[in-house]
């Protein structure tokens, strides 16, 4: 039955994607500007022929249909083609290398939401217009109100700049070995038991992890709290108190389980968001990592690159959204019935 | 539990009229609070010619990175101090709110006519349309906004046009989406079914009888979305795409001090605090909004 | 073809290796489990992660923790696409990339121009230059320097390689059609026509390893090069990192640029870190020994840190305000002398760079050969400008358009505000750089601010590309019978002395016609930690770090 839900899930996915690469393909190939002329870029003196070879040797030379075409069907075999700014390296391998570093900022980013969100929303539930809701509340709503470019800045301007406590840019410190396994440098530094290195990592993620899940830890831990309040309210949750069960169980064991169903798929939602935010964010903190890269191949007019980024965006969401329904059906079991 | 259930009975009989609508939203201090902000900003932007102390453009290069009033080396002539050109600040925010305000109705209208229109012919007719349209919604849910408005500003320029399409392209799904559900459920309402019987026509029947009835939700939610899309314009414009540099905008001007955070902080944090401080109202009043309109909305 | 395959073989071997070491690895990861259990059980947290160095250290990339140690890092102000010698024409990636890889001429500190890889040269005839070359010289490879590489390297910059994607280097070599080579140190280039700078060109060109680059293929060269430079790649994380680390067997470079030997240093980082308030900071925070290109306005903030200064060299790149000289308002050229009173240099120069900046007169920096110091210095006179603009017919002012790329939006808005006073209302507009050059080239735009760089420092590197009627940069649609002929005359001049006067009388021509008006150009100005000695900013923007040594950290 799950394994038909799933199922059922992925194949609707195809059709997503042929629409997400159609749109990507065809406003990149039709607005105006020419790659190969980013490409050349100041190379001097160029003739037409030189251009026209070049124009041949990307494919850009055939008509748009046939390109579509042969993107969609080299793309389901995982190859994108050659990177136009990347020096003609295919766009695989470039994307391969950034990759893990926007895994590892997502993820630190991700979690550093869920662990202040949570907390925060199940104690502001307890005491509704308490003043530690109140100041969750009003924390939250500056959260969702902030432009996260700005946020960035100013955690650089005050950790960064004004006191010197933490670094404003890239991953890791030049002066420790990173060591090369699954390129997540905390996780690597772990394996391999460097501590240096893994402290480094960590505290390279602090301000643009901050910068990116605030927004995440505002919408979720507003859910958590009023998913909890109508959750204490319930009669089940009323007769576990009267039962004289500790409030700890009561709150900790039977009202935060299902509390959380709801706040599932506002997760999976956020963490959507989470991605394009990287994009702003890895600008702002000079952080290699995907977000970067789609930035800087959208101004070279790279199209293979923009396309796979895109693609690897949308597939990530649809997947998220996926992953939540049936982490959803497995906790609550009505869902799947429905 | 059941208190709860009447107050909220209570509550939809009283927001059922307009004035009642209107009173619950003028008791509700932080949304009349907000609202007052909101306002405040219209007319910051709207009278900014008459109230701000110089050109948004006119350059003093005899006082260049000027600091605030309270700080040191700060003074009255430049109340928020200048930037890198020797502009001066306070000018060039109450001039940023126009277009931000500005570039944030057009959008929300635009997007609220065309989601809304679709969402009730796909919601009242179903069939092909329906069916087509959700795959588009599906399509456009998965796509990554960011990158696509960059890739389109990018290619274009930046200028308004292009901004507002970029802006616009998605943010329709969500009226869509909301106005489909609602006329799906009254499609079959009773008094639909009356008009349909008194042999009303089906436009006559979508726009007289369906749209009195769902526009609350739209409403709040094209001011939620208003919040969104300022700071989304924002963030194009401090990528220094989205509005042209020659028109003061809060997004670039925080890109403009991006070079000197170092030596003086305020040029790039001061107009963020102004977005800041906009959509924190937008947002509160539209949440006001949400609970004077529609009761059963409020979690 | 066959070389394509080759590298893939090489790269499934490699493959082969690597999977080979990771199945190996599946029982030490069992030992590691028990190992770690019992550690934390003995030691707590900080046993458990030895244990996991220990089991890990095989697996650890090459970098040795010393080499990171003891390395410069430097903060550049651009990404690297490729470190390819032959295919790029970016300044940073060849200030990485001499690091690495020596050329046959090179440049000292003070712009004379000495043999490196070459020992001397002579010009046979007008059409041919013999080159002596080093002997004993070896690549990072270990394997010799010869004549063959310098062949193996001109050639596929001219071109003359087949099945190789064409390099856009081409062009600096200007009339370079052959390269012979007459025994194993010592090479002919034959040039077509007269081409009295060729030894000042190939300061532009390092040389290639032919052996290596068949073995390697094209694209793995540019991922991973090798010269007969004094540092050796080890590492290059694209967007993130180049680790290079000394070349134990280099040759000692140039006698004339002392000291000679391996270089001090153990190894230099190089990090591009675009966003200027980041590199900065960066080495505010000591993350970074040297900044590459302070912004001007924050230059005397960074020299008066404790733990750094600001270095300075005369820059060699000018920016300028071009004039389309095709359609109205500016092919009436009145209204291009009224742009040059137009604009007050002295606030712009002063306030708004600081003083980093001086305004030339002419589209040349007093450094170049052939500079002309007679030309009068740029001023505002803003009644003489409206007067030329009534006369015009622009008796009520000018609107019109000033484009730039972003990196530029800030001065292009100064020159902007300035112009107000002659009754000119200039809106900026930025483009990106890219689109920006094309659309000059095309001559679709009617004035802008943009710059070109000339780091050859004689006139024959700027002046035709921008001004002779087909040059490939006329942004203008500059069109002189008289400065293309001059440019012909200079370029087969071999005496210096008749080449100067030509281009004197090219920049007396170009400041009568005025295509481009407001010069200027900024110095180079790099942040540099008080922990490096002997690092000193050149004009050229080259980053030489053979001579450089860093104290050790206190």
């Amino acid at each position: 039955m799950w394994g038909r839900f799933v199922t059922r899930r992925l194949i609707q996915l195809i059709p997503v994607l042929l629409g997400v690469s159609f749109i990507v393909f065809f406003t990149m190939h039709l607005t105006p500007g020419d790659p190969i002329e980013h490409m050349l870029g100041q190379a001097g003196h160029v003739t037409q022929e030189q251009i026209e070879e070049l124009r041949g040797h990307y494919g850009l030379d055939r008509p748009l249909v046939v390109q579509y075409g042969l993107f969609v069907g080299n793309a389901a075999r995982g190859d994108f083609g050659l990177s136009y700014s990347h020096h003609g390296r295919a766009v695989a391998s470039v994307v391969r290398e950034r990759l893990p570093a926007t895994l590892e900022l997502t993820l630190f980013a991700f979690v550093m939401a869920l662990v202040f969100a949570i907390p925060a929303g199940v104690i502001a539930s307890l005491r509704p217009q308490g003043v530690f809701d109140r100041g969750a509340t009003i924390g939250a709503l500056l959260g969702i109100s902030m432009p996260g470019f700005w946020l960035g800045i100013v955690l650089m301007i005050v950790f960064g700049l004004q006191r010197n406590w933490l670094p404003i840019s890239g991953r890791i410190d030049l002066a420790v070995v990173p060591p090369a396994r699954t390129g997540l440098y905390t996780l690597d530094a772990l394996l391999s038991g460097n501590g240096a290195a893994f402290w480094s990592a960590l505290k390279h993620m602090v301000l643009p992890g901050l910068a990116m899940a605030a927004p995440m830890a505002a919408m979720v831990m507003r859910m958590v709290r009023s998913s909890m309040i109508g959750v204490l309210a319930q009669d089940y949750v009323q007769f576990a108190r009267a039962k004289g069960l500790p409030e700890r169980t009561v709150v900790g064991k039977h009202a935060l389980r299902n509390a959380l169903i709801p706040t599932v798929n506002i997760v999976a939602l956020q963490t959507g968001l989470l991605l394009s935010g990287n994009m702003i964010i890895e600008t702002v903190f000079q952080y290699p990592g995907l977000g970067k890269l789609a930035v800087d191949a959208i101004g070279a007019a790279d199209y293979p690159l923009v396309q796979a980024v895109v693609l690897i965006y949308a597939v990530s969401y649809v997947l998220l959204n996926v992953g939540a329904d049936a982490l959803h059906a497995v906790l609550d079991p009505r869902v799947r019935v429905a | 539990m059941s208190q709860a259930a009447s107050e909220e009975e209570a509550l939809e009989s009283v927001a059922a009229t307009t004035p009642g609508m209107v009173r619950l939203l003028l008791g509700n201090r932080v949304a009349v609070v907000a609202g007052v902000v909101v306002l405040a900003f219209l007319a910051m932007g709207l009278l900014a010619p008459a109230l701000a102390p110089y050109e948004p453009s006119e350059q003093h290069a005899e006082a260049i990175r000027v600091a605030p009033f309270w700080q040191a080396g700060g003074g009255t002539r430049f109340l928020l101090g200048t930037d890198g050109l020797g502009r001066d600040l306070l000018s060039r925010i109450m001039y940023g709110a126009r277009v931000s305000i500005l570039l944030g109705v057009v959008v929300v209208l635009l997007t609220l006519v065309v989601g809304a229109g679709l969402g009730m012919v796909a919601g009242y007719f179903g069939g092909w349309f329906d069916a087509v349209m959700s795959r588009v919604v599906d399509t456009l849910l998965a796509f990554p906004f960011l990158i696509f408005a960059l890739a389109i500003m990018a290619a274009t320029g930046p200028n308004l046009v292009a901004l507002v399409l970029a802006l616009a392209f998605k943010g329709w799904v969500d009226f869509y989406r909301v106005a489909r559900g609602d006329v799906l459920a009254a499609r079959e309402a009773d008094y639909v079914t009356a008009a349909r019987g008194l042999g009303a026509s089906t436009p006559h029947i979508l726009m007289s009888e369906i749209l009195p009835n769902i526009l609350p939700p739209l409403i709040v939610l094209a001011t939620l979305r208003m919040a969104t899309i300022i700071i989304a314009e924002a963030s194009l414009s401090f990528l220094g795409i989205g509005v042209p540099p020659r028109i003061p905008a809060w997004g670039t001007m925080v890109a403009d001090g991006r070079a000197d955070v170092a030596s003086a902080w305020w040029i790039a944090t001061l107009p963020g605090i102004a977005i800041l401080l906009l959509v924190l109202a937008v947002n509160l009043f539209g949440e006001g909004l949400r609970d004077a309109l529609d009761p059963r909305m409020r979690k | 073809m066959r070389q394509l395959q080759r590298t893939e073989e090489i790269r499934d071997s490699m493959l082969r290796e690597k999977r080979e070491e990771a199945a190996g690895g599946f029982t030490r990861r069992e030992f590691l489990r028990e190992g770690l259990r019992a550690a934390v059980l003995v030691g707590g947290l900080p046993g458990a992660l030895s244990v996991l160095g220990a089991g890990c250290a095989r697996e650890q990339s090459g970098l040795r923790p010393e080499l990171v140690r003891g390395s410069l890092r430097v903060g550049l102000d651009a990404d690297v696409p490729t470190l390819d010698p032959a295919m790029h024409r970016s300044r940073t990636v060849e200030a990485v990339v001499r690091n690495m890889c020596d050329g046959l001429v090179a440049r000292d500190a003070q712009m004379n121009y000495v043999p490196q890889l070459a020992v001397s040269w002579r010009v046979e005839d007008e059409t041919r230059w013999i080159f002596k070359l080093r002997e004993g010289v070896r690549f990072h490879t270990g394997e010799p320097f010869a004549a063959e590489d310098v062949k193996f390297t001109l050639d596929r910059i001219i071109g003359a390689i087949d099945g190789l994607e064409q390099s856009p280097r081409k062009s600096l070599l200007g009339p370079v059609v052959g390269t012979e080579v007459i025994d194993e140190h010592t090479v002919a280039i034959v040039t077509e026509g007269p081409y009295p700078i060729l030894h000042k060109k190939l300061v532009f060109q390092e040389v290639c390893p032919k052996a290596y680059f068949e073995r390697v293929g094209a694209e793995e060269f540019g991922r991973r090069p090798v010269g007969a430079g004094p540092f050796r790649l080890v590492e290059w994380r694209p967007g993130e990192r180049i680790v290079l680390e000394r070349f134990e067997d280099y040759y000692g470079g140039a006698p004339e640029i002392p000291p000679a030997g391996p270089a001090e240093l153990e190894g230099v980082i190089f990090r591009p870190l675009e966003e200027a308030a980041t590199r900065l900071a960066s080495l505010e925070a000591g993350e970074v020994e040297v900044a590459v290109s302070v912004p001007p306005d924050q230059a005397d903030r960074i020299d008066g840190l404790p733990e750094a200064r600001v270095s300075v060299a005369q820059g060699t790149k000018t920016h300028f305000v071009g004039l389309n000289c095709t359609r109205k308002p500016f092919s009436d050229r009145r209204v291009r002398e009224a742009m040059r009173y137009a604009v007050d240099p002295k606030p712009i120069m002063e306030q708004f760079l600081l003083g980093r900046a001086r305004a030339l007169p002419g589209i040349l920096v007093p450094m170049a050969f052939g500079y002309d110091s007679s030309l009068p210095a740029p001023r505002q006179d803003t009644a003489r400008a409206r007067e030329l603009l009534r006369e015009a017919g622009h008796g009520d002012g000018l609107s019109v358009t000033l484009d730039c790329e972003a990196a530029d939006k800030r001065i292009a808005e100064a020159i902007a505000g300035s112009m107000q006073a002659a009754g000119v209302r200039a809106e900026v507009r930025v483009t990106k750089k890219d689109n920006l050059l094309n659309q000059l080239r095309r001559q679709e735009r009617d004035m802008f601010l943009t710059s070109w760089g000339n780091s050859s420092l004689d006139p024959s590197g700027i002046l035709p590309v921008l001004f002779r009627s087909d040059g490939y940069s006329n942004f203008f649609g500059y069109r002189s019978p008289r400065v293309d002929r001059l440019l012909d005359e200079a370029d087969r001049a071999m005496e210096p002395e008749v080449r100067r006067q030509k281009y004197v009388e090219i920049q007396r021509a170009l400041h009568e016609d005025i295509p481009t008006c407001f010069h200027f150009a900024l110095e180079e100005l790099y942040g540099v930690s008080t922990r490096v000695l002997d690092f000193e900013a050149r004009p050229d923007g080259m980053l030489p770090m053979h001579d450089v040594a860093l104290r050790a950290q206190v």
